[in-house]
Parts: C-alpha cells; structure tokens; sequence
C-alpha cells in the first residue's frame, strides 16, 4: 500500500495534467487479505481504475510471461519468488502499446513499487512527456 | 433557521458528490478475466499507461 500512496503523491498530483491511464488491480496475497481491505483512499485520482481480482488471473498472466515482457528503459528484472502471483508490481507502457498476443512497449516494470520507484518516477516523466 | 437548513443541505450535496464520497460509496469493481484488462490498454492508445498489481496489505 506504500507504493500506492507513493504514486498518487509522487506521480499524479504532481502530474495532474498528464494523460497517463492508470489500471490497478488488487487481490489476495497475505492471509488476511480480502476485498473489503481495499484501501478506497488510495489512488482516488480519475484517471485511476480499480476492480477486485480474486482468482489473481491478471498478477498469474504477467507472472508466467515475464520474460515476453520487452523492457527497453531498464528494470532490474527481479521479480517475486515461490509465488503464484506477480504483485506489489508496476508495469509503464508507452503511447504507442498494443496488447495482442502480450502487450508491447513496456518502458519498465517494478517489483516492489517502492523498491523501484526510481525507476518508475524516471520512466512515467519520460512517458508523459509530450509525444514526439 | 431556514439558512441553517439551507447550509445543511448544501453541505450535504457537496458532500455527497465528492470525489471521496463517491469512492467510498461505491463497491470495488471485480476484475472481468484478462480480457478487460487487454480491452482497457487497448482503448488507452494514445496515451501512457500504468498497471498497478498490489495486495490490499
């Protein structure tokens, strides 16, 4: 949750005019984790997404393909180890993406938030720069 | 009087559409399989996009 609170305060109100999309998905990992957790005060900004993912379908989708994932702005590649789940994780796209088979133009992905948020910062002011 | 009742409703309607009042009165959204998840970058061509994967903890 440290990494949300990062990002609504590091990365949208001090962007309120980028037209970043932002999509978060939140579900199960720790025993006591449940829906009613939800922290409805974090990433409250518009241009935020949320939605509830209890089979962790979207965290198990990038978890097994990672390594299609194409990172061209660096990453340190680490990711969660002995879990189902890829989580407390960012993944930044660029203007141009396209999701067919996987999604293309990754800038960078994070794991944790707060571990790489380095990265993400330097990567989200890169993407949201006006488009070239 | 009456402009205490009239404040008070005010207070109330605004209130009632504030953004944080929206948010917590509306339930989390269940994610639609992967498939909204695809659907959602897709439309957003065009513009930067930032997925989030995090546990409520």
């Amino acid at each position: 949750m440290a990494g949300a609170r990062w990002a609504q305060s590091e990365l949208l109100d001090r962007n309120p005019k980028a037209d970043v999309r932002v999509f978060t998905i939140w579900f199960r990992m720790y025993p006591g984790d449940a829906e009613s957790k939800w922290p409805r005060q974090l990433l409250t900004d518009a241009r935020v997404e949320h939605r509830w993912d209890e089979p962790k379908a979207a965290g198990r989708w990038f978890l097994t393909r990672l390594t299609s994932l194409r990172p061209s702005r660096g990453g340190d590649g680490l990711f969660p180890q002995r879990s189902d789940a890829l989580w407390d994780c960012y993944l930044l796209f660029d203007r141009n993406a396209v999701w067919n088979d996987t999604p293309s133009g990754v800038l960078s992905w994070g794991y944790t938030v707060m571990r790489t948020r380095e990265q993400l910062l330097k990567d989200f002011q890169f993407a949201i720069a006006p488009a070239r | 009087m009456k402009r205490v009742s009239l404040a008070t409703v005010a207070l109330a309607v605004l209130l009632a559409t504030s953004p944080a009042a929206q948010s917590s009165g509306s339930a989390l959204r269940h994610l639609d399989g992967i498939d909204e998840l695809k659907s959602w970058f897709n439309a957003g061509q065009g513009h930067p996009r930032l997925i989030f994967l995090l546990s409520p903890t």
